[in-house]
């Protein structure tokens, strides 16, 4: 199956498409070539011929990547773009995906912060003061959530992992459990460090309280959500991504 | 006979693949074996091209695709089954008008046809 795959990865990889669209491709030409390599086999009984035979009828990868990009639109290829910049990108680790969201965000929030400055050069000072204390209370929100994005997408990987038993991890409930507890308590936490560090009044945090506690009941749930619906996916994705195409590959 | 490849076909693929699911629905498996069997082995097509103009012609609105259910305990990859839509039907409809009036002309023009 592996010199199977990658020989239609050598077709598909190259195309310019969103992660969704050469995933259909990948396995629609897998379970293509699969179809070819069975009947050669019962045509020849020579496994090594049949597979041989097979790539023939199936044709050059370089001709079949050529075809393929022609049939994506030119939205498919914006999408693409857009993926490029915040989807994974192999081989990437999940740390190093982590950190370069993370150092996005915190570039985008920064110049969000900075635009919502601007406006203070048009009040006079009495209501100045008012907008600065409004303008801490975002700019803080928005730093305490680049802060708390690594973390939460290192937990997310782990838990992804853990229940799905993919990429060399065995499954296991109770260390998916301890990730889902740890996915929880990081908003929780940093909701109240919000509350703390934007009005520097622990009472306000105390009453923004229920607030911190949804956030602790509703993060796992969302974390099971994105791991049933695109989990399986994100895997299949993975898998295809990191093999190994090179000439001494397959 | 010769048999015909290439760019030939390419050209008049989407046509000959609706005229293929004019049968009934089918993977792109399927649909490549109900070509060479209507073509008695005469066309000669690399398999994966079929892919890029079923691609083409689902974007147009020609034919649209689900994925096969997997009967349970079998693995391997899924296949994506493809049926012609109404808009496809009326392509092929003036695709076949198409080829009639090319067919004649190109034939007077060669002289196999008086």
């Amino acid at each position: 199956m592996n010199e199977l795959m990658v020989h239609v990865e050598r077709c598909v990889r190259p195309v310019l498409a969103p992660a969704e669209r050469k995933d259909r491709m990948r396995e629609e030409l897998l379970a293509h070539l699969t179809r070819l390599v069975e009947e050669e086999r019962a045509r020849t009984g020579d496994g090594e011929a049949a597979i041989k035979r097979a790539f023939e009828r199936f044709g050059d990868p370089a001709t079949l990547t050529g075809e393929l990009q022609a049939s994506v639109t030119r939205i498919e290829r914006i999408d693409r773009i857009v993926q490029g910049w915040f989807a994974w990108r192999a081989p990437e680790s999940a740390s190093r995906y982590a950190w370069r969201m993370t150092a996005r965000m915190l570039v985008f929030d920064l110049c969000v912060a900075g635009a919502m400055l601007l406006p203070l050069f048009f009040k006079n000072s009495a209501l100045a003061a008012d907008y600065l204390q409004r303008w801490w209370n975002g700019t803080s929100f928005l730093l305490i959530q680049a802060a708390v994005m690594a973390p939460l997408i290192l937990v997310y990987f782990r838990f992804r992992d853990s229940c799905l038993g993919r990429l060399g991890v065995t499954r296991s409930l109770s260390r998916a459990l301890g990730f889902a507890v740890l996915f929880a308590i990081i908003p929780f936490v940093a909701g109240i460090a919000w509350a703390l560090v934007a009005f520097r009044d622990p009472r306000v945090s105390l009453a923004l309280f229920p607030h911190w506690f949804s956030a602790l009941l509703a993060a796992p749930l969302l974390l099971c959500i994105a791991t049933f619906v695109v989990g399986k996916a994100q895997l299949r994705h993975t898998e295809w991504e990191c093999l190994d195409i090179t000439e001494s590959a397959g | 006979m010769e048999p015909i490849s290439g760019d030939v076909i390419r050209g008049h693929l989407e046509p000959l693949a609706l005229a293929a699911l004019e049968q009934g629905e089918a993977h792109g498996f399927e649909l490549l074996r109900r070509l060479e069997n209507a073509g008695s082995g005469a066309l000669r097509l690399k398999e994966g091209s079929l892919y890029p103009a079923l691609y083409r012609m689902e974007e147009a609105g020609l034919i649209k695709s689900a994925w096969e259910k997997t009967p349970a305990g079998e693995r391997g990859p899924r296949r994506r089954v493809y049926r012609l839509t109404g808009k496809g039907k009326r392509h092929l409809a003036a695709a076949r008008g198409e080829w009639l009036v090319f067919s004649r002309v190109v034939g007077i023009i060669l002289g196999t046809t008086s």
